[in-house]
């Protein structure tokens, strides 16, 4: 098993982002938005893996994209592709925002599978290499906090021993897994 | 696959039950504990009391829109009818614009957010919030010429009587005020105005005049602050309001527009007539044929080329006035730019033909003009039939800088296509959802006019059903993303939730908790635990029965009750006071044979069974021992050659005097031998549901089972039912077609299957390839086959 890893320096402090959602960006005009993401993460001791199938609604994801990119960016309108623009700032988004923490504060690795975006909802698949203990790591998830004050990202973990879930509200702290 | 154990059929249980373990977790224990006692305002069955009552408010407003400044300036006279039995003391006024007040209670109590990357969208907020002050100031509250003393507390004003108004005495007041208009894009908001590239603006103005805030049976006043999450609550009235925009405005409003001449163009004029003289003549010419008019399409009253053309222009220095009247209605809104297309169309709806309407700018084209006033027109058909007629005779959508809000008669909406006119089926559909949904709030709650405040999901929650029914009404698979039980699973999986009744400025993700969850509960209970037929009549009677009244929860849940016929405490709990979740799993299978009744033929399957049963290790090795039996003689007698299964001529005559006393028809049914298969399910979730059961036979042939949820009422936690079929099952499927949001399908089957989740579904698709891979494929095969084959050189 090979985990790949990064330090976490660099993301603390006070950090204003977002400016290209004032500039005229993709209108979200959802009816009353939901401001929330949901996701499953499977943890596979056997295959050494943490699966997640998250949920968006297509809108923020194109939001969250054009934002990140500073222009408009429809994903729902391509295939998934690892190697396009907007799949690869996919991927960094997931691993700036979707955050598995090991006990020496190290990241570890994220790697996005695909996606589906449709009318209706946006679904990501992405998936960590883990030991089979999962004790001393901890999630961090901060999906869209830069697009929406009162975001709220909720993950319902499945794990050998259970099933429980996590919140994560801006400001929250990392939670253990 | 492995077959269903048999064993020898003991009994004909038809549901093997436990003892409920906790009383107080009974799923069935009935909601009367809950409910308030009804009352004679609000029946026992949920229909408003023979003694029921409301509050009447008439308003006669008189506004100017200040294009320059931005601001409201208006004068209101109030006729308030006090047909409650209790004297009042004072009148309880809403100022909804104070919300805006920079100081305000909604800006003092939202929770501040870490300053680790703060959105852009947020700091712009709190700047505004810093400097814009939109909150209101009363210049006049007066009575026959008295000033009135009244004391603002937040978004709320106290006028203080003179004398106290007595039960069915009426007053007259007058108010004077003015406050800034909003700039949705920087402040929010649930109105505001948009400014453009080319330096107009659009007003969609609501929440926007003193308004009286209700007094009723239950809670007396609700003056409950607007702190932004829940909506508004409101008393019916008649409205007639003057509104003074710039000339070249085309104003629209709640209402019906009583000026026309004075305000609209002679061409204008003639084209609104024009569609309604279409809509008479569909109708007339349906009746000759005795059939439902056929569907009218938009005609532009003002067009794109000529709503530019104003647009570029110079703006007007003078002013019209546009006035509107509206009776019986909640609330009044309007709508003013002079970028405005208008289209409009006649929708016969019962006996009365309603005009369907929308406006919107150039840059809301060409997506609005083919699908807004179209789905103005479903929406009100459709609605209509689940509901009662659409009262109203007019239905607006206005495209503006909100997202989606509703008031009566008009509703902002906010989706447009790119700037180069194309827009993605998101934005397609995404505007034909919105407008269902925020016209559908006509029914919920324009008219039947629930207490917003308190109970977001009594509108959200019903209006998003019917909007699911709506949507897929209008197309086949139409993409509706609230409504099929599956949605909202992961949701209700989630630990962090308030069950649906709750106040609405407490919810928790109060999209799923307010709109999907109570949509989804609904159709669950129309198709699953009541049927269309039953359900349709019960919500229909809901419907009809607080048609212009103001029901409260009880009433909702009583009359569901009372006019379907079955008890539902069991569902309301379940969906609506807690925060549980459907998970039933198929736990075990158990096949039982009846054993013919002929000793040959029974005595013969016991033998085989016996002879079938494993031959141990000690026996297999004790076989090769000598035995003292065998040594010995005499010590074997008649019981070591005996063996019971052996058939004797008793058996024989016992098995013939029982056929002389059966029936043909008996011996018909004998010789047929059902089997018998006793499922075991246990409710892992905690939510108990109607069992919806498939059993798959020896031949192939598939039976299905719907068992109601009282199934479960001697034992939430654990049921045995036994299924009586002509041949062997060989497997057994819950909840074959997905309609009971039921979290973990894995389990419910029998024999086990392996289900996949969504991430392994994804990554390992049947075929080696997802469906986009395919799809590029496909499209990669279409490229190279349209490519120039090489043609052989002509001979030369």
């Amino acid at each position: 098993m090979s985990l790949s890893r990064r330090g976490l320096g660099g993301l603390g402090g006070l950090c204003v982002v977002g400016l290209a959602s004032a500039l005229g960006l993709p209108r979200r005009a959802a009816a009353h938005p939901y401001h929330v993401s949901i996701a499953e993460a499977h943890h596979r001791p056997e295959a050494g893996r943490l699966e997640v199938s998250l949920r968006l609604t297509p809108e923020d994801l194109d939001a969250e994209l054009s934002r990140r990119l500073g222009k408009a960016v429809s994903v729902a309108e391509q295939p998934f592709d690892a190697r396009s623009e907007a799949d690869r700032e996919l991927e960094r988004m997931l691993r700036e925002d979707f955050r598995v923490i090991g006990a020496d504060g190290i990241l570890y690795g994220v790697h996005l599978v695909g996606r589906e975006v449709g009318v209706d909802e946006a679904w990501i698949y992405f998936e960590f290499a883990v030991p089979p203990k999962l004790t001393g790591l901890k999630l961090h998830v901060r999906l869209l906090f830069e697009l929406e004050v009162q975001q709220e990202n909720t993950v319902n973990l499945v794990l050998p021993e259970g099933r429980r879930s996590l919140l994560f509200r801006r400001g929250d702290e990392p939670q253990a897994l | 696959m492995p077959g269903p154990f048999v064993a020898p059929l003991i009994g004909l249980i038809l549901a093997v039950t436990n003892p409920v373990v906790d009383p107080l977790a009974d799923p069935f224990r009935q909601l009367d504990e809950d409910l308030p006692t009804p009352t004679t305002t609000r029946a026992p069955s949920g229909a408003p009391g023979h003694r029921y009552w409301q509050q009447e408010v008439d308003y006669r407003i008189a506004v100017t829109l200040d294009d320059a400044t931005q601001r409201i300036i208006g004068s209101e006279r109030i006729d308030y009818q006090n047909n409650s039995p209790d004297g009042l003391d004072y009148l309880w006024l809403q100022l909804d614009a104070n919300i805006f007040a920079p100081g305000s209670a909604a800006a003092l109590t939202s929770t501040s957010y870490a300053l680790e990357r703060v959105p852009f969208s947020g700091l712009v907020r709190m700047l505004a919030r810093q400097t814009f002050d939109g909150s209101v100031t009363i210049s006049r509250v007066e009575s026959k010429g008295k000033a009135l003393p009244h004391t603002i507390v937040g978004t709320m004003m106290r006028v203080d009587l003179a004398e106290p108004l007595e039960p069915g005495k009426s007053m007259r007041f007058e108010v004077d005020w003015s406050h800034a208009v909003n700039e949705s894009k920087r402040v929010g908001g649930r109105g505001g105005y948009e400014r453009f590239e080319d330096g107009n603006t659009l007003y969609e103005i609501a929440q926007w005049f003193p308004r009286l805030a209700p007094y009723d049976d239950v809670n007396g006043w609700q003056h409950k602050a607007y702190l932004g999450a829940g909506e508004f609550a409101l008393e019916f009235g008649d409205y007639e309001v003057e509104i003074t925009a710039p000339a070249d405005h085309i104003v629209t409003a709640t209402g019906v527009l009583q000026n026309p001449k004075q305000v609209l163009s002679k061409a204008q004029i003639d084209r609104l007539k024009a569609v309604e003289d279409a809509g008479k003549a569909r109708v007339k010419a349906a009746k000759k044929v005795d059939e439902t008019p056929k569907k009218g399409t938009p005609a532009f009253i003002v067009t794109p080329e000529e709503a530019a053309q104003t647009a570029a222009s110079p703006k007007a220095t003078d002013t019209k006035t546009w006035k509107f009247k509206a009776d019986n209605v909640r609330d009044f809104a309007f709508a003013s730019s002079r970028k405005f297309i208008w289209d409009a169309e006649s929708v016969r709806v019962g006996e009365q033909d309603v005009l369907a309407m929308s406006f919107y700018p150039n840059e809301a084209e060409p997506l609005w003009s083919r699908y807004s006033t179209t789905a103005i027109a479903h929406t009100l058909r459709s609605y209509s039939h689940y509901t009662f007629e659409y009262p109203y005779p007019v239905a607006i959508s206005v495209n503006g800088p909100v997202g989606g809000m509703e008031y009566p008669m008009i509703c902002f909406n906010g989706p447009r296509p790119e700037k180069d006119g194309t827009y993605t089926k998101r934005t397609k559909y995404g505007l034909i959802s919105v407008v269902i949904h925020e016209v559908g709030h006509n029914f919920f709650p324009m008219i039947i006019n629930s207490d917003e405040r308190q109970w977001t999901w009594m509108d959200e929650g019903l209006n998003t059903f019917l909007q699911f029914l709506t949507e897929q009404a209008w197309e086949t698979d139409y993409p509706s993303r609230r409504g099929e039980p599956e949605k909202i699973v992961p949701y209700m999986l989630s630990d962090y939730q308030v069950p649906i009744m709750t106040n609405a400025d407490s919810l928790l993700q109060k999209g799923n908790n307010a709109y999907a969850k109570p949509a989804t509960a609904l159709n669950i209970l129309r198709e699953t635990v009541l049927g269309r037929e039953l359900f349709d009549h019960a919500f229909r009677t809901y419907a009809r029965r607080w048609q212009f009244k103001r029901p409260m929860p009880a009433d909702f849940f009583r009359t569901m009750e009372d006019a379907s016929g079955v008890d539902l405490d069991w569902f309301w709990r379940g969906w609506f006071y807690t925060t549980g979740h459907v998970d039933i799993a198929v736990e075990g299978v158990t096949a039982h044979v009846m054993e013919p009744l002929d000793p040959r033929e029974a005595k013969a399957l016991q033998k085989a069974e016996r002879d079938a049963h494993p031959v141990t290790q000690s026996q297999r090795r004790n076989a090769e021992q000598p035995k003292l039996v065998d040594e010995i003689e005499g010590l074997s007698d008649f019981y070591n050659e005996y063996d019971p299964l052996d058939v004797v001529p008793e058996d024989i005559a016992s098995y013939e005097r029982l056929m002389k006393f059966l029936s043909d028809e008996d011996k018909a049914l004998i010789q047929k031998l059902p089997h018998f298969t006793a499922v075991t399910f246990a409710n892992r979730g905690g939510l108990v549901m109607p069992l919806i059961v498939e059993l798959e036979l020896a031949s192939g042939a598939r039976e299905e089972v719907r068992i109601p949820a009282e199934i479960w009422r001697r034992n939430a936690e654990r049921v045995t039912k036994l299924f009586m079929t002509a041949e062997p099952v060989v497997a057994v499927h819950l909840d074959p077609h997905l309609e009971t949001a039921d979290a973990d399908t894995s389990n419910n089957h029998y024999p086990p299957q392996v289900e996949s989740t969504r991430f392994q579904v994804y990554k390992n698709p049947k075929g080696g390839k997802n469906p986009m891979q395919q799809a590029r494929d496909r499209e990669t095969k279409a490229t190279d086959q349209s490519q120039p084959e090489a043609k052989p050189e002509a001979a030369k």
